[in-house]
């Protein structure tokens, strides 16, 4: 049996190796064109199996945070580093892993800069797992930080023509959001060097409660695409055309939620009372206003991230509510969701491939291309919240919270999920309409000249349905 | 053995809809067929008051632990035999007719059977929940036209979002997810009127009953065998199911039953309106249907829910009526404009005697529900006959109005196609064969109908395309909902995201930070100023640490 300490450090080493591994690959021939991606993608499979093995370890039936390691790092200022893992560690780190995975299968064929995208997606996955794996205020923040180089790498790779401003608003919100964590860990590490589960014990003084709590809103709110920060991500979101950039661009609120997840404990101080409000108003407003801007656009990544948006919201007003009991649900929902998400991304990238090399337009350019269509169909009816994955019956617990806490609130979140949902719906509708009842045509002389997505790559796609059916019947399937 | 059945329709379902395009149709569909009659068989076998219970622990997540439950009592045992012959008949339908997915098709059939069953023997909301959706999605993979699936989708989405809420309303209060504890929401539960309210609605939507027929009269561009198998085993009949299921929650509000009252009167009267009215064959059966479920409602909702035999037969009977309709368009070369048939009897004359049986286990069904609800019935019979007489007898009497091609190849349905109709019209005979004692006048006043034709001056409207081609509903949805969305989008992302924070916010910090920099740069130049001023920023910084740094 293994240790389970050396597989949690095994999670964090794997895709850094994994990145070293790449960087020395070659690059440039035709037939080497893919030795990165190849080791990209069996570094995120054999990772998913050292996940699997730490999963069988873990007690799924203890509720809560299981510290696996501690590591005195350095004794005068005394600095440990503590790692741990528990359910809704577990079920994140493995959504990412394989929500990179779908995205690196969908570069298959893009041969731009692969060594350069594989090593920094790596690179990602392994500061993304740390985060998710840390307990202890030091390492906590070098991987939230550290977790930014390789996107901003991305995002100026792989960007558009408009990267330098997507790339300086980048820069700002992200800077904005580190010197507050960073003043806020700094105060609490003088108060008493606790793990981040242990938060609550510290007792402040009604004035740095306020200062160091709020410190802490900001930083993680700066990470998720509440207004005015939802502004840098969209802006990310649109300009970036590569599925796998997209794909970790779109993680990055996940890092949010899940920092006021895990610094929010149940007992929250009460001097924070008004603060939650103003949180949950703005937080609901921001939804609102992005489902209704989604509806109007017509770009489907503007779809795409309203509709995340609404559900990362969403799943951080259910973390803030006064219980944790939902935590497990957030998690396995968040599963799916990220899944789904990432998959759409492929096949939406497939398509704008495929609008683009044969210059028609998007309208019906889904009625001759079957496989792309069935897959885009039943991710569109996952997504929606139709019983194919564990979102149905997780997201209707954490509806059920937010009903009890507060109904007007729901209502609001309710609306906007049903906006974002609509207008993903209507994407769906305007790809697939068949060209003789509308009036743009997919192509100048009328006839569908896009490609099906490969048979190998329709397989990833069922396989990717099967496990969201799986979830769906049993999210933790793959412990028995 | 019961369950081993149940897996056998499940395993033949997903088979079917592996197996390659129409690769041995016949084969499958046999087999499939056999596998539903042999557990109708099975049924038979069990007796009319069988007590079978299976309860399995199917999932504990956190905060729900959910038991699948098969059950199969005398209440539930007549409904669940209808499913299952009015799968066999779609299967044989599907099977000799001119589908062009016939095995993807029959699967769709099987599993949608599988989803009806488990709505059927659900116990808790969770399971009754996941039938509903799975049906959807399994329909929403039997309509195989953009248009139509869109408007399904849109509509059921939307009532399955709401039926969502509520049960979480009621899981968030009560933390229970049995359906029996239901009627004690009455004492426990808050928001009572906009649960009861929602629910109606979404059931409301679910079955397309007036104001939300919509989804269906956008079937019309379907084959006529995938929208029977949706109007009568699908998802309407789902909607049915669920009102059985919740109907402890209607008692919660005083609004219920007079709602539930307009919607089911109203559906008859639309039904009855749109099947004289508009031209096409599709979308009258559409109609009919509607004016079926409008029944089926209004039993409800004037207190004498029917009885799990009773609606068995009157399922069926519709069903056949509907299937009536299909053999018509199919001895007409699939013709489907009713203003262009006409004078069909001399070469249906076969049919016409279907239509006669067919008619005669129709009238019996609603008959037989004499005693709970006379007026209901009675005005019911009248009004389908009325309407249904008018329809047929555009069909089959008068001068014909269909084009050369058409007259030329009409001849009865082939035999494959009427046979199930015939056999299953027999078996209702056969079990109603002590008429009912009002069965012979009935339908001998439908036959006068038939031949008189009073209503023959609506057919002027056929020539109408302001009738024809309304669609109120939508265009009142669109002019009300989506319009305003869509403004009110495009203002925000204007005012907030670009006025507000790429030109206001990002413009200022941008700016700022240009300005700091140029400072900079002026102070650093060398000048005597920017000396001078470092000095007096360093003396600053020294007087403040005296004075504060303690």
């Amino acid at each position: 049996m293994e240790n389970l300490s050396s597989l949690v450090n095994a999670v964090i080493m794997v895709p850094l190796l994994g990145a070293l591994f790449a960087s020395l690959s070659r690059e440039g021939a035709r037939k080497t064109a893919g030795n990165a991606l190849a080791v990209g993608i069996f570094t995120v499979l054999s990772n998913l199996v050292v996940l699997w093995r730490t999963a069988l370890q873990v007690d799924v039936s203890k509720d809560g945070w299981q510290v696996v390691e501690k590591f005195n790092w350095l004794e005068n200022p005394k600095i440990e580093l503590v790692f741990g893992i528990d359910v809704f560690s577990l079920m994140l780190i493995a959504a990412v892993h394989l929500a990179v995975l779908l995205g690196m299968i969908g570069v298959r064929h893009n041969t731009y800069r692969q060594k350069a995208l594989i090593v920094f997606s790596l690179m990602f996955l392994s500061m993304i797992s740390g985060y998710f794996l840390t307990s202890d205020f030091f390492s906590f923040y070098i991987f939230f930080e550290a977790m930014l180089l390789p996107l901003f790498m991305l995002i100026g790779i792989f960007g558009d023509i408009k990267k330098q401003p997507v790339l300086y608003r980048f820069f700002l919100y992200n800077l904005l959001g580190a010197v507050f964590l960073f003043i806020a860990l700094v105060v609490l590490y003088n108060y008493q060097n606790v793990s981040i589960r242990e938060v609550s014990r510290i007792v402040l003084g009604r004035r740095w409660e306020v200062l160091v709590w709020g410190s802490i809103f900001i930083a993680f709110l700066s990470r998720i695409p509440v207004w005015p920060f939802h502004y840098w991500i969209a802006s990310v979101n649109v300009n970036i055309s590569n599925p796998l950039v997209f794909i970790i661009a779109n993680l990055i609120p996940l890092s949010g939620v899940y920092g006021l997840v895990r610094f929010f404990p149940v007992n929250a101080p009460e001097a924070l009372d008004p603060y939650l409000l103003v949180l949950e108003v703005v937080s609901i407003v921001t939804m609102l206003m992005i489902a209704l801007i989604g509806f109007a656009k017509r770009d489907i990544q503007y779809k795409i991230f309203a509709y995340m948006t609404v559900y990362y919201i969403m799943y951080l007003l259910g973390a803030l509510l006064p219980t944790d009991a939902l935590l497990m649900n957030i998690g396995f929902s968040l599963f799916s969701y990220l899944i789904i998400m990432a998959a759409l991304e492929v096949m939406v990238a497939h398509i704008d491939n495929e609008r683009q090399c044969n210059e028609i337009s998007e309208c019906g350019i889904l009625c001759n291309i079957r496989r792309t269509s069935w897959v885009f169909s039943f991710l569109i009816l996952a997504a929606i919240g139709m019983p194919l994955s564990s979102m149905f019956l997780n997201n209707m617990v954490i509806f059920a919270g937010l009903l009890k806490f507060n109904i007007q609130m729901a209502v609001c979140i309710l609306l906007a999920i049903v906006l974002s949902s609509v207008s993903l719906l209507q994407q769906l509708f305007y790809l697939k309409y068949p060209p003789d009842t509308e009036e743009v045509l997919p192509a100048p002389n009328g006839e569908c000249t896009a490609a099906d997505i490969s048979p190998r790559i329709f397989a990833v796609m069922l396989l990717t349905a099967a496990l969201l059916i799986l979830s769906f019947v049993n999210p933790l399937w793959f412990i028995g | 053995m019961l369950v081993n059945l149940l897996f056998l329709i499940l395993g033949a379902g997903l088979i079917s809809e592996l197996v390659p395009k129409n690769r041995l149709p016949v084969l499958w569909s046999l087999f499939s067929s056999a596998a539903v009659m042999y557990f109708l068989y099975r049924l038979y076998l069990l007796g009319a008051a069988p007590d079978f219970r299976l309860v399995y622990p199917w999932l504990k997540i956190p905060n729900l632990s959910i038991n699948l439950e098969i059950t199969i009592n005398a209440h539930n045992i007549y409904l669940v035999s209808a499913l299952l012959a009015l799968a066999v008949l779609v299967l044989m339908q599907n099977t000799f007719g001119s589908e062009t997915a016939k095995n993807a098709l029959n699967g769709l059939v099987l599993l949608n059977l599988l989803s009806a069953l488990m709505l059927v023997f659900s116990a808790n909301y969770i399971q009754m929940l996941v039938a509903v959706g799975v049906s959807d999605v399994l329909v929403f993979s039997i309509i195989n036209k953009v248009e139509a699936k869109k408007r399904y989708i849109y509509a059921n989405f939307l009532a399955d979002i709401g039926l969502v809420s509520i049960f979480a309303v009621i899981l968030g209060q009560s933390g229970n997810i049995e359906l029996r504890p239901l009627a004690d929401y009455a004492r426990l539960g808050h928001h009572k009127d906009f649960v009861a309210i929602m629910l109606l609605l979404c059931i409301f939507i679910k079955t397309g009953l007036f104001l939300f027929q919509g989804t269906y009269t956008g079937l019309r561009l379907l084959g006529f065998n995938r929208l029977n198998l949706i109007l009568f085993t699908a998802t309407p009949l789902t909607g049915y199911l669920l009102l059985l299921k919740t109907e402890s929650l209607l008692t919660i509000s005083a609004y219920s039953y007079p709602l539930l009252k307009i919607f089911a009167l109203a559906s008859i009267l639309w039904g009855a309106y749109g099947a004289l009215i508009i031209d096409n064959l599709r979308q009258k059966a559409v109609y009919f249907a509607l004016m079926f479920w409008g029944l089926v409602y209004a039993f409800a909702a004037f207190g004498s829910r029917l009885a799990s035999l009773d609606f068995a037969m009157l399922l069926m009977a519709a069903f056949l009526f509907s299937q009536i309709l299909l053999l018509i368009s199919v001895a007409a070369s699939n013709e489907n404009t009713v203003s262009e048939m006409g004078g069909f009897i001399k070469n249906l004359k076969f049919t016409f005697l279907l239509i006669v049986a067919v008619l005669s286990a129709y009238f019996s069904a609603l008959l037989m529900l004499q005693p709970d609800n006379i007026r209901l019935v009675w005005g019911y019979i009248v009004l389908f006959g009325l309407v249904s007489s008018h329809v047929i007898g555009q069909i089959l009497l008068g001068e014909s109005h269909a084009d050369e091609r058409v007259q030329a190849m009409l001849h009865n349905p082939p035999a494959l196609m009427w046979l199930p109709v015939a056999c299953m019209a027999a078996g209702m005979g056969y079990y109603f064969r002590i008429a009912p004692f009002y069965l012979v006048p009935v339908l001998g006043g439908w036959l006068l109908l038939f031949a008189v034709r009073p209503l023959r001056k609506l057919d002027r409207w056929y020539e109408s395309d302001t009738v024809q081609e309304a669609d109120y509903l939508n265009t009142l949805y669109e002019l009300l909902i989506i319009t305003p969305i869509k403004v009110i989008g495009r203002v925000l992302w204007l005012t907030v995201d670009f006025i507000f924070i790429e030109r206001t916010i990002i413009n200022s910090v941008q700016n700022a930070l240009k300005f700091m920099i140029f400072i900079f740069r002026r102070i650093h130049s060398g000048t005597l100023g920017g000396a001078i001023l470092f000095i007096l920023l360093g003396f600053a910084v020294i007087w403040w640490s005296w004075r504060y740094g303690g």
